[in-house]
């Protein structure tokens, strides 16, 4: 079967709407069937579905594991997706429930167990900073949703708009939990940030 | 975002945190990232097909099997019926033999009674 799929080379510099003509090109080669027009679809979309369930799971391993049941839960759902929508919206949101269905599982894990597994998570030579371990485990005490908030706005550099759209809540909402988060920080890692 | 109150001693903690969070940018990460998803998406597919299969056969399946279960009922019924009318044929055939021969037994019986007053002085 004979598909039109385009390079993925053709890809790499593109302006948004191009982008979003390239990803409707996909999108219905993929409805039709072709393994390489999805592929080609993760490709262009991981590392920002990357970003999104990084910052609502705990730990690198999680997010990956997140990132690849939202792929299988989109291409399950491709057929009923409307190509004429932006791919990466629809992609998004899935990503954010997929990465929530994964926190709900590790939530009924038991508690040691869980910061057991993050301190093992990612390691890095940089671990014995002081100021990474803390923020690292100040950052599991946040809400869910003021981390996700956070990370995604002072990590990804997600707007508060394109983050009331990906959590689905209102964009004041986005505001005021990040800076609640903020404030929590602050509060959680004062003892650190007062030493000289 | 001085609505916030981020301080340039928080770009510090910003920093820190964007270090703590950040995507690997090594390339062929991404490229094993993407043959990973890729090959679960064929792997569910190839599951999903085995399943949309025994969907296609199941009706055929089930619609085959409701046959077989009717022609064996059906089966089992006139075996049945033709058991219990050969039985009741024996009984009724048996009993009739033996009513005749009840019947039969008094006849002479009674003959031999008529006979003996008729010939008594």
């Amino acid at each position: 079967m004979l598909l039109d799929v385009p390079a993925a080379s053709s890809f790499a510099v593109s302006a948004p709407d191009e982008r979003a003509a390239n990803d409707r090109a996909l999108v219905l080669a993929a409805q039709r069937g072709s393994p390489d027009a999805f592929a080609a679809l993760v490709r262009r979309h991981q590392r920002r579905a990357y970003a999104i369930t990084r910052a609502i799971v705990l730990s690198h391993e999680d997010a990956e594991d997140a990132l690849q049941e939202g792929f299988l839960n989109a291409h399950q759902a491709l057929q009923r997706f409307r190509p004429e929508q932006p791919f990466g919206a629809w992609l998004h949101r899935i990503m954010t429930n997929a990465a929530l269905d994964l926190v709900r599982r590790r939530r009924v894990r038991d508690a040691d167990e869980l910061s057991e597994s993050l301190s093992y998570a990612t390691p890095d030579p940089a671990e014995s900073l002081e100021l990474r371990d803390r923020l690292r485990d100040a950052v599991t005490r946040l809400p869910d949703r003021q981390r996700a908030v956070l990370v995604m706005h002072d990590v990804e550099g997600f707007t508060h708009g394109e983050i009331g759209r990906v959590l689905d809540i209102p964009e004041g909402t986005a505001r005021s939990d990040l800076h609640h988060a903020r404030a929590m920080l602050r509060r959680l890692l004062t003892d650190l940030r007062s030493i000289p | 975002m001085t609505h916030d109150h981020w301080t340039p001693a928080d770009e510090e903690l910003s920093a820190a945190l964007r270090d703590l969070y950040a995507a690997p940018d090594d390339e062929s990460y991404w490229s094993a990232l993407e043959a990973r998803i890729t090959a679960a998406v064929a792997a569910r597919d190839r599951e999903s097909s085995w399943w949309s299969v025994l969907a296609e056969v199941a009706p055929q399946g089930l619609t085959a099997a409701a046959a077989v279960l009717l022609a064996a009922t059906i089966t089992l019924a006139y075996t049945s019926r033709v058991q219990a009318r050969s039985a009741s044929v024996s009984v009724l055939s048996g009993a009739a033999a033996s009513a005749e021969s009840v019947a039969l037994a008094g006849s002479v019986g009674d003959g031999d009674l008529t006979l003996h007053h008729l010939l008594s002085p």
